[in-house]
């Protein structure tokens, strides 16, 4: 037999967050190696949160990730208040939903419009698409401007807020920027509205597929915190049972844990937390879903971005409904009782669920700390998705074809690898 | 002639370095008011919100080097790496030079406007932000570079 071995290599996978590389071998037009290698070093973040008190770790999480710093705060806040016995009350609650609104906000605009949309209209790069799609590059900013000033409004600044503390905030914006906010948000909510029907007018790719779906479960709202987790397959379990249920694994190959769920490879993110918790939307987002004929529950991956767009056009709605009935108080905060014991927490980074879990001694100090985040639990799926969605694309396309559609599937996941543990050297070995 | 400098960073260690040069150019009354200072928090757009009929643009940023600690490096537009030949920094938000071509591209910034960079040296293993004597040098520099540009 004839051999022919084609390399490819992919010196930098753009518009992704971290360090990774694909390695391809087709023999006899199927797949007979493939591995999504994550080579960014470990950061080490849950040894050094080891003997630091409770009350330093939201601003040292926040500092994992400069994209998604609040769900980083938010999981492990609800981790101590939960421990603690506490509730920081309504007003804490509602400012919360509303700082991670913020978060979704910046984070889906700017996947959508700089990152994943280029893929889809044939662009390099936002700036290559900037020039054709000008207008629609100005909404993207404008809209990932909005979800930056939400998190400015109670966290200070955009990037790692500091404004976050157990039991709390560390103050009470006054009614005056909260009126200020209000105006800005609802300036941009046309443009959302035009968003959505712009990406459900694009000619995305992909097929429906079977594949387990993780989300957080409540009852009455699209939440952002939670205490149980469920799936699409009938199976959830509350957050402390977590680690009982979803296994992390080291792989040689990768610097990223695989988390696997009973064994199996599962989907956490924006299009997983719709398939399963769309009836809990408020009724202007359903409708406005069902107006643009948008089915759900949706089983092709690429249609994450419309997803994230659905999203988007909630968080927005939902700031501005909270921004509303926006009253100032004196307590923006509660007084914590340290107490010892095991702490958990769940939240709804824009990317998936992120877990954390905390081992407290009786001063307050973090004797053992373990973080799951979402791009770790979207890795092994990540692989199998590129197994089928090659196989499918036709492993006999030309290489730079193979190599755009592998990009596009690791991109629509929005992957977060430096949270995990940045590029993809893309090695394609034809035999 | 109007010019925006923005100061690329983080409060964290010597990444200051470029905010504290802003802080001082701030106190400096020679300046004049034909210039627009802006702290940029490190998302590679937010810059685009100062951007108003400029005809200059100065980024001032931290960058490890192996010569001297301290040494600034003024560079045109066109010595910016370009996402072809380096690794991002930090890849879910945007090179510079990609979002420079952005500003151009959305009419933000005028396709004749000037460019430049001014690359203030740091080390793996100094703290430049603790050295009040290094520092009072940097921003003597900085100010001896930016006043030709006007």
């Amino acid at each position: 037999m004839s051999e022919k071995t084609i390399n490819i290599n992919i010196p930098v996978l753009a518009r992704v967050e971290g360090e990774g590389a694909l390695d391809l071998r087709i023999a006899n037009n199927e797949i007979e190696h493939l591995r999504l290698r994550i080579f960014e070093p470990p950061r080490f973040f849950e040894k050094l949160l080891e003997a630091k008190h409770y009350s330093d770790v939201p601003d040292i999480v926040a500092r994992i990730c400069g994209i998604c710093p609040v769900a980083y705060q938010m999981s492990a806040v609800s981790a101590f208040e939960s421990l603690f016995a506490l509730d920081p009350g309504e007003w804490v609650h509602r400012m919360r939903r509303l700082f991670y609104c913020g978060e979704w906000i910046e984070s889906h605009a700017l996947h959508i419009h700089l990152l994943a949309a280029p893929d889809f209209l044939g662009f390099e790069n936002a700036a290559d698409m900037s020039l054709h799609f000008p207008e629609q590059v100005k909404r993207g900013l404008r809209l990932q401007h909005a979800g930056n000033q939400i998190l400015q409004f109670l966290g200070g600044r955009a990037v790692h807020p500091v404004g976050v503390k157990v039991g709390g905030f560390f103050h009470a914006p006054n009614l005056v920027q909260a009126k200020q906010l209000l105006g800005a948000l609802q300036a941009c909510l046309d443009d959302a509205q035009d968003l959505l029907v712009w990406l459900l007018s694009l000619d995305l790719p992909g097929e429906a597929s079977d594949f387990t779906q993780v989300a957080l479960k409540s009852e009455h709202s699209y939440d952002f915190i939670g205490r149980h987790l469920h799936t699409n397959l009938g199976f959830d379990c509350s957050i402390e049972d977590f680690a009982t249920h979803f296994k992390e694994t080291h792989e040689t190959h990768s610097t990223a844990l695989y988390s696997l769920l009973n064994s199996s490879d599962y989907l956490v993110g924006p299009l997983a937390r719709l398939n399963l918790n769309h009836h809990l939307l408020p009724q202007p987002v359903k409708q406005l879903i069902q107006t643009y004929g948008f089915q759900l529950p949706n089983q092709n991956m690429f249609n994450s971005i419309i997803a994230r767009g659905i999203e988007l056009y909630f968080a927005l709605a939902e700031a501005i409904n909270i921004l509303q009935n926006y009253e100032h108080t004196q307590y923006p905060s509660v007084n914590v009782k340290v107490k010892a014991g095991q702490a958990f927490g769940c939240s709804e980074a824009p990317r998936g669920i992120l877990w954390h879990s905390y081992e407290i001694d009786d001063d307050g100090y973090v004797r053992h700390a373990r973080i799951v985040p979402p791009t770790s639990q979207n890795q092994a799926r990540m692989q199998a998705d590129l197994q089928q969605g090659l196989t499918q694309f036709g492993l006999d396309r030309p290489e730079n074809e193979l190599r755009l559609h592998a990009e596009q599937i690791i991109r629509n996941y929005d992957p977060c690898i430096s949270c995990a543990t940045h590029f993809l050297n893309l090695n394609l070995a034809r035999v | 002639m109007k010019t925006l400098i923005v100061a690329l960073g983080s409060p964290y260690g010597d990444d200051a370095i470029a905010w504290l040069c802003l802080d001082f150019l701030r106190q400096q009354s020679g300046l004049g008011l034909d210039y627009v200072l802006f702290k940029s928090k490190g998302n590679g757009l937010d810059w685009m919100q100062a951007l108003a009929s400029v005809d200059q643009l100065i980024f001032m940023d931290a960058v490890i080097g192996d010569k001297e600690l301290g040494k600034i490096h003024l560079l045109r537009e066109s010595a910016l790496p370009t996402q072809a030949s380096m690794f991002q920094s930090s890849s879910h938000q945007i090179p510079l030079d990609q979002s420079i071509n952005i500003a151009r591209n959305l009419g933000y910034l005028s396709k004749h406007a000037r460019v430049w960079i001014l690359s203030i040296e740091i080390k793996r293993d100094s703290r430049l932000v603790l050295n009040a004597n290094k520092q009072k040098q940097v921003f003597s520099q900085v100010w001896s570079m930016i006043s030709p540009l006007r």
